[in-house]
């Protein structure tokens, strides 16, 4: 008995969704699975969101690092004295504080528009949509890279560059951008679906930038510090910034992030195999 | 081979108005109980395709015919792969290149060459292509020493040439148009035309939706009518001038 000839897959093939979240799933895995065909894309789409930013302007870019620097020497000066803590213990405790919590606003805030910046191109190619949250990513990491300079400005000005522990640094930095991206992608499905979920997000971030002790240093006596532990930006910022101090960083944060990372992934990937034919839609 | 094979095709779309797309709305909806929800949750639908069948093979150059609002456009897309059909099957054979709007994927903020870049690579275009076409795309367009200015200066007719030269210049087996030629001057037309004869001569797959039927009938070889999101059939060149003429009657 001969086998019919197998039918040869045409390069592209789209069918109507017959209920079967199944094979939306695997739709899902092949969207993330192609958007990194298109790095190159999504890098050209980031480096030139950047450079539009700063176009025609002498020093580009680099006024992301001078801004940031004013804003670190500015509240260094007045909050050192305010909180009454010696500008060694402060500065470079509030400067890193600052560059991880900018990483965090730009990966989660201008995640939630990566879909409708996206919106003349989603609607009308079949570039995978995670195209567009990976080009917000990279733009952050960018922003990051050019506010460096001030961490290490501050680390060798207060004298400790060589207790900065790298590796474990990296190891920090990496479980957060894991655990934002997710939040980006979650954050740009509600945002398209939801138009007022941009300001929603915006505004519940200003309220953890104040909860989190981004430019304030907790108190070790007070009970109110095991409740700041809820907060996963206060873990974002133990594993990025002790490292970067020479602090040890507590085992307790590296759990919370990477069961974050994979309860959070898992959720969002669930959640984009279930609107992902339909986003197109919300723009 | 690359083919075009359309089968049952519908697209709707939910219309997430002002009222719909409001958080407002929908969390209020939600908690109105199971009596509110049944109908009012989901979203008004508009069908833009109803039922669509189609099939091309390589050397056929269809023309889109109809309304506007007939649904050229939303086969257009979907036949790029931006919508996912809500019943039926769309299978597309070969690399798709698409000119459906001049600005897509551009930056006009952007010099004419950063944006052969971008365009490039949204429409598909490896790093490498792009290199190797540049030239030749920045000779077609004739546009010159303004290559190097930002594409907000450019005139209509000067982005159309750049969308072009950029478009056309990808190895398509499939190249899909909507309704563009109305800006340029007329050496300009007639150059576009010349070159996209030419891409068309390669044996490649080509649908142009337009209302210029003197552009239809010089770039296309079978017709294909829409309205109000159906097929209302497939022309010959003869038949198209009969539907000209009860269009116009």
């Amino acid at each position: 008995m001969t086998r019919p000839p197998k039918p040869t897959r045409p390069t592209r093939h789209y069918a109507a969704a017959r209920g079967s979240y199944g094979r939306e799933l695997s739709a899902a895995y092949h969207d993330f699975a192609e958007s990194f065909r298109r790095t190159r894309l999504w890098s050209a789409l980031a480096v030139n969101d950047i450079a539009g930013r700063y176009r025609g302007s002498v020093l580009g870019p680099f006024w992301i690092t001078i801004t940031t620097a004013a804003f670190v020497i500015g509240i260094g000066i007045v909050y050192a004295e305010l909180m009454n803590v010696p500008p060694q213990k402060y500065v470079p405790w509030m400067a890193t504080g600052i560059v991880m919590w900018n990483v965090v606003v730009q990966m989660v805030t201008d995640g939630s528009t990566a879909y409708l910046d996206g919106a003349p191109i989603i609607q009308q190619t079949s570039i995978p949509l995670p195209v567009f949250n990976w080009r917000v990513v990279l733009r952050a990491l960018l922003n990051f890279a050019h506010q460096l300079p001030v961490i290490l400005g501050v680390a060798v000005y207060f004298g400790y560059v060589f207790t900065i522990n790298l590796p474990m640094a990296l190891f920090g930095f990496v479980l957060m951008v894991i655990n934002l991206s997710w939040m980006g992608i979650a954050a740009a499905i509600v945002s398209a679906r939801f138009r007022d979920m941009q300001q929603v997000i915006a505004t519940v971030l200003q309220l953890v930038f104040f909860l989190s002790p981004v430019i304030w240093i907790p108190s070790e006596m007070s009970n109110t510090t095991e409740l700041l532990k809820i907060n996963p930006v206060y873990h974002m910022l133990d594993v990025t910034r002790s490292p970067l101090m020479g602090l040890p960083t507590s085992a307790d944060s590296i759990v919370y992030l990477l069961i974050m990372a994979a309860v959070g992934w898992i959720f969002t990937f669930a959640l984009f195999a279930s609107v992902r034919r339909r986003i197109v839609h919300y723009l | 081979m690359a083919y075009i094979d359309i089968r049952g095709l519908s697209i709707r779309f939910p219309i997430y108005g002002s009222d719909h797309q409001s958080l407002k709305r929908h969390i209020s909806r939600s908690v109105g109980g199971v009596l509110g929800r049944a109908g009012a949750a989901s979203p008004p639908m508009v069908t833009a395709l109803n039922n669509v069948s189609l099939r091309l093979d390589p050397g056929d150059r269809l023309g889109l015919v109809g309304h506007n609002g007939a649904g050229k456009t939303t086969l257009l897309r979907t036949i790029a792969g931006a919508y996912a059909p809500d019943a039926g099957i769309v299978d597309v054979e070969g690399k798709v290149a698409t000119l459906l709007d001049l600005m897509t994927g551009m930056d006009p903020f952007a010099t004419g060459l950063a944006n052969i870049r971008l365009r490039g690579l949204v429409l598909g275009m490896s790093s490498k292509e792009i290199k190797a076409r540049t030239e030749e795309i920045a000779e077609f367009t004739e546009l010159g020493p303004f290559l190097g200015m930002p594409v907000k200066t450019y005139s209509a007719g000067m982005v159309a040439r750049l969308a072009f030269g950029i478009t056309t210049a990808i190895d398509a087996d499939i190249l899909l148009m909507d309704e563009w030629l109305g800006v340029g001057d007329a050496a300009f037309r007639q150059k576009a035309q010349e070159r996209l004869l030419r891409v068309v001569e390669n044996a490649n797959i080509f649908i142009l939706a337009s209302h210029d039927f003197g552009m239809l009938r010089q770039m296309c070889n079978k017709f294909m009518g829409l309205s109000g999101g159906r097929n209302t059939g497939f022309m010959t060149l003869d038949e198209l001038d009969d539907y000209i003429a009860s269009a116009a009657a």
